[in-house]
């Protein structure tokens, strides 16, 4: 799904979520944010990125006044 | 160890209705929400939820039943979420309701590390006692002795559940909106209305199902304390094809595999008649026989018309 269904984007998303997670237990070594906080990224980019396939349907068209 | 002791024996059915009391109260709410045709699958998430809400708020010194409210509160939230993705937008439901899940356990568990950020024993709290003064009662007393309220509620909520879907004018308007949403726009109902206040309902009853496991079953907080038991009470509902009644059913016969299941691992000594397995073969047992009831019961499931299909006011 944050792929968008296209084979390509699944390269895109996995480096977009490994990058999350490694970047959670960074910083939770850093300053002990609990490494969770990267599920919840990605489950909260996932309803995004499903919302936003919905308004991808829609054009916005400017009215010429 | 005997079939007929085992059987016979109280601490046994005692750990069966034990068991079952999350499932039937999950279980009725996934079950809410499908009548009014929508799948809900963050049922396991807002499980997750609403353990760990039920569990805080009691952690921090409100009364238990306070703690179940807001269980209940918590899980209609997410709830809540799950319906504005999928009633008005009408976005994929499968997707969506995972993404509560994810969203759901992870934001619980991020919770339970913000507020306790080095515990390595869970901090505890006093969770309802069992009902001792029912032993009096014969046959069922000793049984029922060994519960706490949350099953009482869980067991109350089957029939009250099944009158209101089958015998009130919501009830009514809300099979409808899950069978014929169309027509029952036509009877100038809001669909989107029922179906978002269906699903609130649902997810509020799947917090209290998670609530259950912190403060009835255990006394703690601990990751993966679901551990499977929302998707559990989705096959469930197939199972009881969308009928209350068969819903406590399912939802017992589950909980009898598993306690035999739980027995057959400590026992030992296995009961005659049953090979000796390595004990992780009874522990497939209750999802093999689940598996094996969706096949016989699935084909003649009269499911809701509606479900799944997001509606659009005007389209056809």
């Amino acid at each position: 799904m944050l792929a968008g269904l296209h084979p390509l984007g699944v390269i895109l998303a996995s480096i977009f979520v490994a990058g999350m997670l490694v970047g959670a237990d960074s910083m939770s070594r850093a300053i002990a944010v609990p490494n969770y906080i990267a599920d919840v990224i990605v489950a909260t980019s996932l309803l995004a990125m499903l919302v936003a396939t919905l308004f991808a349907q829609y054009r916005l068209r400017r009215n010429r006044a | 160890m005997e079939w007929m002791d085992l059987l016979s024996s109280s601490a046994f059915w005692v750990a069966v209705l034990r068991l079952a009391t999350p499932l039937i109260l999950g279980t009725l709410g996934v079950l809410l929400c499908e009548r009014a045709g929508v799948l809900n699958l963050g049922i396991e998430g807002i499980m997750a939820a609403g353990a760990f809400t039920g569990w805080l708020v009691v952690y921090l010194g409100a009364p238990l039943y306070v703690g179940v409210l807001a269980a209940a509160l918590a899980g209609a939230v997410f709830g809540l979420l799950h319906a504005v993705l999928t009633v008005p937008l009408g976005l994929s439901q499968h997707v969506s309701g995972l993404g509560v899940t994810l969203l759901a356990t992870s934001l619980s568990y991020f919770a339970y590390r913000v507020t306790f950020p080095s515990v390595n024993t869970p901090p505890t709290i006093t969770p309802f006692a069992e009902m001792k003064f029912l032993d009096g009662i014969p046959l069922i007393g000793p049984v029922l002795a060994g519960q706490t309220p949350m099953t009482l509620i869980a067991l109350a909520a089957v029939p009250i559940l099944a009158w209101v879907l089958n015998r009130t004018p919501v009830g009514l308007a809300i099979r409808m909106v899950g069978e014929n949403p169309a027509a029952a726009e036509g009877q100038g109902l809001s669909v989107t209305r029922l179906r978002i206040g269906a699903i609130v309902a649902g997810s509020a009853l799947m917090g209290v199902a998670g609530s259950f496991l912190t403060l009835a079953a255990f006394n703690a907080f601990f990751f993966n304390m679901v551990n499977g038991r929302g998707w559990v009470c989705v096959a469930l509902v197939v199972f009881a094809s969308w009928r209350p009644g068969k819903a406590l059913l399912g939802a017992l016969i589950f909980a009898f595999f598993d306690a035999l299941q739980l027995r057959l691992q400590q026992g030992g000594a296995a009961l005659p008649g049953l090979p000796e397995l390595p004990y992780q073969v009874y522990l497939m047992l209750p999802y093999i026989l689940s598996i094996l009831a969706l096949v016989v019961m699935a084909r003649r499931a009269a499911y809701p018309q509606a479900l799944m299909k997001p509606y659009r006011k005007g389209e056809r």
